[in-house]
């Protein structure tokens, strides 16, 4: 019984640490009603809740499974595993000629070379021949070694991979391979939001499989769209409320309970292994493609230097938390709240 | 592993588990019931209430067959009523799977009342559903962001499973609660895809289940509502297919024992091993000895090992296998042998060919746990995988009679995918089926280091993957 409450209590503290803090609550009207959906795409659970006038209900239900469309249809574009998307026929022919991208494409190619730029090259579409190998090793198959991560190194590198406006790429690379985990479903949950802000919804989280979420306007009679944010230490509490913008938290895949092996799911470009910061990373953003982006290039940079980053941007605020519940937070516009703990603050530069 | 030998050990283990009977039950409660003819189904469940009596009377003038489903203090009510001698049984709802006097209590029961059939119902079932990670609450959603982004899958493999185990001569019977959260949900209840996911669960599981029906879709059916008729064409689609399951003659295949005496221990790393389609089955740690190892590759135990069960572990382990003892601490031979600490909480002993690490905590983190036992086998390579399809269960059978491999397989999401399979063996053919197209049609597979590689065409909710024998006659 220990086992299974202790397990229940580490993600039912999550779920239940509130939102309702600030009472995000109510359809106190039974004008409004709460509406939900969700669908299987990129890998994870998309949801949408919206707050609907109840005349609106049925329509406003449609309107949502349209947007889940278009994150199907992104996924078509964007995915790495399906070998007829978009993304894989580029990463087959895009070494010898330059490739035709569509609007969605080249656009996330474009901001994700933006981030890669802003980091030094920490936030780099271009690491999947790492990420392969050492998702090989996660599932059982052999850790690189040394001279064969030195090989799949000389295929990364966000500077060989050239776009060419308005709409094309070419690799620079003979083995070059994106993989837009890092900032996809930033993405789509950006599309989401102005499919349902295009049809009228003025109050909406859109949730990419807890890992990037972004909200439209408040709940009825609230501030804001209220969120949990990842604690690894289960000390800090850190809290968000959203209005109109996004928050995203990137955490390396927990270390093997059973052995020594190394592991992890976000490798560094840099070092061409799995990051070994441990804590988790939550940014604030007023896009979730930027909130995507930025959670795993603050994640790799570090406190240190992923503070400086985050501090010159305008509209962002991050949060690093520690196993051991050490705190270190920029605070922009949108503040991120913390109770106790170790904390070190800096101020976001600008608005 | 030889042919004669792995017949010999399925036809023992078939012979000792309760089959299922591949039904589906339909929990009844509305005053209008539509005929049996049309609903397509003969037997009902009826709830014990007050009001069972008249509903079943009504049942019965319609030509159904009806099971009262009551809790155990209810059952001499239910059989010192009115309508006792014409039910066609009672389904005693079980809800502590850890209770240790359930099959007792089912035993005298059935002494007492030689001439009812009483099934055993298993309760603490949950719809089977991909779930994302808003939670509804009355006033309002609770919303967290974390980085796990897998979808969450809630399913009732982990609950057969160690039914089987806990109760080996009751064929696994289960029933489950809709979790209707949304006002959208509440006021149209589940749709035909929830209702056909749960029947084909069920039949993945070769379990039979009590299917609850929302009342909105019990009004309908029974004021002959078009709406309702389309979507019981589906449920009722599902409900045949579960029918053709071959149910029998099958035996799950295991590549990891888990050994278990607590369902509450235990359940969680259960349900996320199969969610990582890791081929496994349960047992009490007192049957470790006649649990025929050989054929495993990990064996996993959440209880302490007595001197017996030690010895059998670490001969399992010297041979080859692994063994992973999760917070059960103990004096143990293997102590005697050089340990060194594998992980924070972890200890590791080589013994022969293989090993036996012990976890000193319980497992706080299921789904860190089962990606860490994945990657133990390691080169040891599962049996089955699937590639590209994070929310599809794959359960592997063997065919006792034909001495062919059968994958049942369940999909949580709702969108149609294709899903990349490799099994090991060579096989004469490979065919599938699927609740739409019920057929067997073909699949081109390849055979490369002793797997058969093929891919299901994109398939909603369920499949089954015939694989015959090279050796069939």
């Amino acid at each position: 019984m220990v086992t299974c409450m202790r397990w229940h209590r580490v993600r039912g503290l999550a779920a239940l640490a509130l939102l309702t803090v600030w009472g995000v609550a109510a359809h106190a009207s039974p004008d409004i009603q709460l509406i939900h959906r969700q669908r299987y795409a990129m890998g994870t659970v998309f949801e949408i809740a919206v707050y609907s006038p109840s005349v609106d209900v049925d329509k406003n239900a449609a309107v949502m499974e349209r947007a889940l469309d278009e994150v199907v249809r992104l996924d078509q574009v964007m995915s790495n595993y399906k070998t007829d998307s978009e993304l894989s026929h580029v990463n087959r022919v895009a070494h010898d000629r330059t490739v035709v991208l569509s609007p969605d494409l080249y656009a996330v190619i474009e901001e994700s070379l933006l981030y890669s730029r802003l980091s030094g090259g920490r936030f780099d579409i271009t690491v999947a021949p790492l990420v392969d190998a050492w998702k090989r090793a996660m599932n059982g198959g052999a850790q690189p070694t040394s001279s064969e991560e030195t090989r799949l190194r000389a295929c990364v590198g966000y500077q060989k991979l050239e776009l060419i406006p308005p709409n094309r790429v070419q690799f620079h690379s003979p083995c070059m391979c994106l993989d837009l985990g890092a900032i996809g479903k930033g993405y789509a949950v950006d599309r989401v939001a102005a499919i349902l802000r295009s049809a009228g919804i003025s109050s909406a989280l859109i949730d990419a499989g807890g890992s990037t979420l972004y909200a439209i306007g408040a709940p009825p009679d609230k501030p804001g769209w209220a969120v949990q944010l990842r604690d690894p230490s289960s000390k800090v509490d850190p809290k968000v409320t959203l209005l109109d913008n996004s928050v995203s938290t990137s955490e390396q895949t927990p270390r093997d309970l059973l052995s020594k092996d190394l592991s992890g799911h976000i490798v560094d470009p840099s070092t061409g292994a799995p990051a070994g910061e441990v804590s988790a990373v939550s940014v604030v953003a007023p896009t979730a493609t930027a909130a995507d982006a930025l959670s795993t290039t603050l994640l790799l940079l570090g406190p240190v230097r992923g503070k400086s980053v985050a501090a010159g941007l305008a509209g962002v605020s991050a949060v690093w938390v520690s196993p051991q519940g050490e705190v270190v937070k920029v605070s922009g516009v949108t503040p991120i709240l913390v109770k106790g703990g170790a904390n070190t603050t800096a101020s976001a530069g600008t608005q | 592993m030889r042919p004669l030998s792995l017949l010999g050990n399925l036809l023992l283990l078939v012979l000792v588990a309760a089959p299922a009977s591949a039904k589906t039950y339909v929990r009844w409660t509305n005053a209008q019931i539509p005929p049996p003819n049309k609903l397509g189904v003969r037997d009902l469940v009826v709830p014990w209430t007050t009001d069972a009596p008249e509903l079943a009377q009504k049942a019965w003038s319609r030509g159904y067959r009806v099971f009262i489903e009551a809790e155990r203090p209810d059952v001499d009510a239910v059989e010192q009523s009115a309508v006792a001698s014409r039910l066609s049984g009672i389904a005693v709802r079980v809800g502590d799977l850890d209770a240790t006097e359930t099959q007792t209590a089912l035993n005298s029961l059935r002494h007492a009342y030689p001439h009812t059939k009483f099934l055993l119902l298993l309760t603490a079932g949950k719809e089977p559903r991909m779930k994302g990670h808003m939670v509804f609450e009355r006033n309002g959603i609770l919303a967290v962001s974390s980085p796990t982004s897998q979808p969450w899958v809630d399913s009732n493999l982990a609950l057969v499973r160690y039914a089987r185990m806990r109760f080996p001569s009751e064929p696994p019977l289960y029933t489950f609660a809709w979790d209707l959260s949304g006002p959208l949900d509440q006021k149209r209840g589940p749709s035909a895809q929830d209702y056909a996911l749960a029947v084909c669960e069920a039949a993945a599981l070769h379990a039979d289940l009590v299917l609850p029906l929302h009342e909105s879709l019990q009004s309908g059916l029974g004021n002959n509502q078009a709406d309702a008729w389309k979507i019981w064409s589906d449920v009722r689609s599902a409900m045949r297919y579960k029918e053709t399951q071959s149910e029998v003659h099958s035996q799950a295949l295991a590549d990891v024992i888990v050994a278990t005496d607590s369902y509450a221990k235990s359940v969680e790393p259960i349900n996320l091993l199969s969610r990582h389609n890791l081929p496994l089955r349960v047992i009490s740690p007192s049957d470790l000895a006649t649990a025929r190892l050989t054929s495993a590759k990990m064996l996993v135990t959440f209880s302490p090992f007595d001197a017996q069960e030690a010895h059998i572990a670490q001969v399992f382990a010297k041979s080859g296998g692994i063994v992973v003892l999760v917070d059960s601490p103990g004096s143990y031979p293997w102590h005697s042998l050089t340990s060194s600490p594998s992980a924070e909480h972890a200890t590791s002993y080589s013994v022969g060919k293989g090993k036996i690490i012990e976890l000193a905590e319980p497992v706080i983190d299921p789904e860190t746990f089962s990606q860490n036992v994945r990657g133990l086998l390691g080169s040891r390579r599962p049996g089955v995988s699937l590639w590209n399809s994070l929310t599809t269960l794959v359960v592997p059978y063997r065919d006792a009679k034909s001495g062919g491999t059968v994958l049942e397989l369940v999909d949580y999401s709702e969108e149609p995918a294709d899903v990349q399979v490799r099994v090991k063996g060579e096989f004469a053919s490979v065919r599938y089926q699927t609740p739409a197209d019920k057929k067997l049609n073909p699949l081109t597979s390849h055979f490369r280091d002793g797997f058969t590689e093929f891919v299901i065409p994109p398939f909603q909710t369920a499949a089954r993957v015939y694989l015959e024998s090279l050796n069939s006659e």
